[in-house]
């Protein structure tokens, strides 16, 4: 199967009489990669995914498949597998025929046909499966069935929406890896849709944040989540702490800050935010806490005293909601046997001091 | 929780039920056992047993013609009706023009034009189209009367495909046209079925529309049946009779056997 590139160049959808859903998205997809269009509900991702399938006519915009431009192409002529919800299989049809539909459309010879569609079954390993009805299979099952029915006809991209939203968290968890390694092993283009950031984070090369119809930012899964690039995104990928804060001082890449609740900041890559007012985050896996010696002592840069308001325990971690001095909120995570109170979790109303990496401080323009 | 009922008003229940059944279906029982009865007038209860009738009413050339006649005009309904009204569902449900959901809700609200009127307003409507074969007139009427019925048994099955099952063809490369007969259709088949047989039989037994526009070449059975009881009123009417029920429930049971009627009803 040869991969191929997708590009969306400022595609926009209007919906009749409706807010606009998808607003002057542009984004690539590198040829056999898998990208992740993460965002909350009603963002415009499954109406970006249903117009590079060609369900949706775009209002605006050029979709780029293989350096080739599709975005007039009929749907049935765009040759792309694609993964719904619900799996969406021909109820009326065994799963070898379900299979066997797309070749059949492409007026594949019987025999060929045959043994395709058990390589096909062969590949999601539901091979003694073939003469089932969709109705007799588990969710999981059909779910593969609708995978099998989609590779089969060697799309030139895989498509999918919330693929695994109606499966339980362990079988999503492993069809997650399923899908991720079938993608890899055949190389093969994949644009998915999902509104939970684990499984971006885990089947993903590149992560598209979408809000409100905007792409907000494309990066890969790692730089996402150290790097994002505006306020949403470090909302919603995994959780942070805010800052607002004023440069005090420039120092190459690096700056000193003052934040609005009294903290003192040290940042040592400033990117490429100017101007005064930024906003800081800090992860709260990067947030130490320990026990406060004496009321006075002092804090420096990247320290913080604050009033522990509830621990709560997750397993091998805790979750410490703390407030600081101005009311301010900021929350911990620490693995539940490191440093500072040993064995001993502390309790509300705990006074502790917090502290954190110069490194772990990612600033934020404000725009 | 338990939904059985028990006690009294488990015994008034079924009281009223039987009581109902009775009430529907007494009349047929009576014509039934008329259509044997050995005696020259309709009398109660029906005298003897006999085949008699029956070697009779399949002589009359007026009955067996008309009940040609209207078999044919049945079935040429039904396929019209077919034709024209799965086509509309689709377009009711999938469709996107202005007007839709007010006519999706005339379709589906109960079918509430009277036919004495609707039969009628046909006839004056031929009245400047003389030149129109009566066969046809008849066709047009009762198609304009049956087309609601499949309309909206398939407008309900159509509403319980999931749409997904049309795209998910179309990414696999199917046209539209494939679309609709290899996915489409296969999932609507029972509601086509349920809506031809509705269109079978209000043409087949249809009075009010053809009292208006039928001639004396061209008699649906109906009108055969009124004006022989207007001539003789012995057990030949009761006989003719039990052969339209005999008939209809035909229909019926070949229907079943082609596509499993019982699973469209309890949809
Ligand atoms: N067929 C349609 N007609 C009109 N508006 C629509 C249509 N489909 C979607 N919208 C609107 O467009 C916006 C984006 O919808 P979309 O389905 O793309 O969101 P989403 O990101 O997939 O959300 P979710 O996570 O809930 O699936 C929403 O405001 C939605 O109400
Ligand atoms: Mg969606």
């Amino acid at each position: 199967m040869k991969s191929v590139e997708v590009r969306l160049e400022k595609l926009t959808k209007h919906y009749l009489g409706q807010v606009i859903a998808v607003d002057n998205v542009s984004l690539t997809v590198k040829a056999g990669e898998i990208l992740a269009l993460l965002g909350p509900s009603g963002c415009g991702k499954t109406t970006c995914l249903r117009m590079i399938a060609g369900l949706v006519d775009p209002t605006s915009g050029e979709i780029v498949v293989g350096g080739k431009p599709t975005t007039h192409t009929p749907v049935h002529r765009r040759n792309v597998g694609m993964l719904f919800q619900n799996y969406a299989l021909f109820p009326h049809m065994t799963v070898a025929e379900n299979v066997a539909f797309g070749l059949e459309m492409r007026g594949v010879g019987k025999a060929a046909r045959e043994k395709r569609v058990r390589d096909a079954l062969d590949l999601v390993q539901l091979n003694t499966f073939g003469d089932r009805l969709p109705a007799q299979l588990s969710g999981g099952q059909q779910q593969r069935v609708a995978l099998a029915r989609a590779l089969v006809i060697e799309p030139s991209m895989l498509l999918l929406d919330e693929p695994l939203g109606a499966l339980d968290k362990g079988l999503r968890e492993s069809m997650q890896v399923e899908i991720r390694s079938l993608q890899q092993r055949l190389g093969l283009t994949t644009i998915m849709v999902t509104h939970d950031q684990d499984e971006a984070l885990t089947m993903a090369d590149q992560i598209a944040v979408m809000h409100q119809g905007n792409l907000e930012q494309i990066a890969p899964a790692g730089e996402i989540y150290r790097k994002p690039k505006t306020r949403f995104v470090a909302g919603f990928i995994g959780a942070s702490n805010f800052f607002e804060a004023t440069v005090t001082a420039r120092n190459g890449h690096a700056a000193q800050l003052a934040a609005a609740s009294g903290v003192s900041l040290q940042a040592e890559d400033m990117g490429s935010v100017q101007g005064d007012k930024v906003i800081v985050t800090v992860r709260p896996e990067a947030v130490t806490v320990a026990p406060l010696v004496g009321e006075g002592q002092t804090t420096g840069a990247n320290m913080a005293v604050a009033t522990v308001e509830q621990v709560v325990y997750r397993g091998f971690m805790l979750h410490y909601y703390l407030r600081l001095a101005n009311g301010e909120p900021m929350v911990a995570y620490r693995q539940t046997q490191t440093e500072g109170f040993g064995n001993v979790v502390s309790a509300a109303g705990d006074r502790v001091l917090l502290s954190w990496a110069s490194d772990a401080n990612h600033v934020i323009q404000i725009n | 929780m338990n939904n059985k009922l028990t006690g009294t008003s488990a015994a008034i229940l079924y009281a009223v039920t039987a009581a109902m059944m009775i009430f529907i279906l007494a009349p047929i029982v009576l014509i039934i056992a008329t259509s044997f009865s050995d005696s020259y007038f309709v009398t109660f209860p029906p005298e003897g047993f006999t085949f008699r009738w029956y070697g009779e009413v399949l002589q009359n050339e007026e009955f067996t013609s008309g009940l040609t006649f209207s078999i044919g005009l049945a079935v040429a309904t039904t396929v019209l009706s077919v034709a024209m009204g799965v086509p509309a569902a689709i377009a009711l449900t999938r469709g996107r023009f202005v007007g839709r959901s007010l006519l999706k809700g005339l379709a589906l609200s109960p079918l509430i034009f009277p036919v004495l009127v609707t039969g009628l307003a046909l006839l004056q409507l031929f009245s400047g189209y003389g030149w129109m074969d009566t066969k046809l007139k008849l066709l047009i009427a009762h198609t304009v009367v049956t087309s609601p019925y499949v309309i909206r048994t398939v407008l309900t099955s159509l509403q319980l495909v999931n749409p997904n099952l049309e795209e998910a063809a179309r990414t696999l490369g199917a046209t539209r046209w494939k679309t609709f007969t290899r996915v489409i259709f296969p999932q609507i088949a029972p509601g086509v079925a349920s809506g031809s047989i509705f269109c079978f039989m209000v043409s087949f037994d249809n009075y009010p529309v053809s009292m208006w526009l039928a001639d004396s070449a061209n008699l649906p059975v109906p009108i055969v049946l009124y004006r022989q009881i207007g001539t003789v009123f012995d057990p030949s009417v009761a006989t003719m009779s039990t052969i339209i029920i005999a008939l209809a429930i035909a229909v019926v049971l070949v229907l079943d056997k082609l596509v499993g009627l019982r699973k469209a009803m309890a949809m």
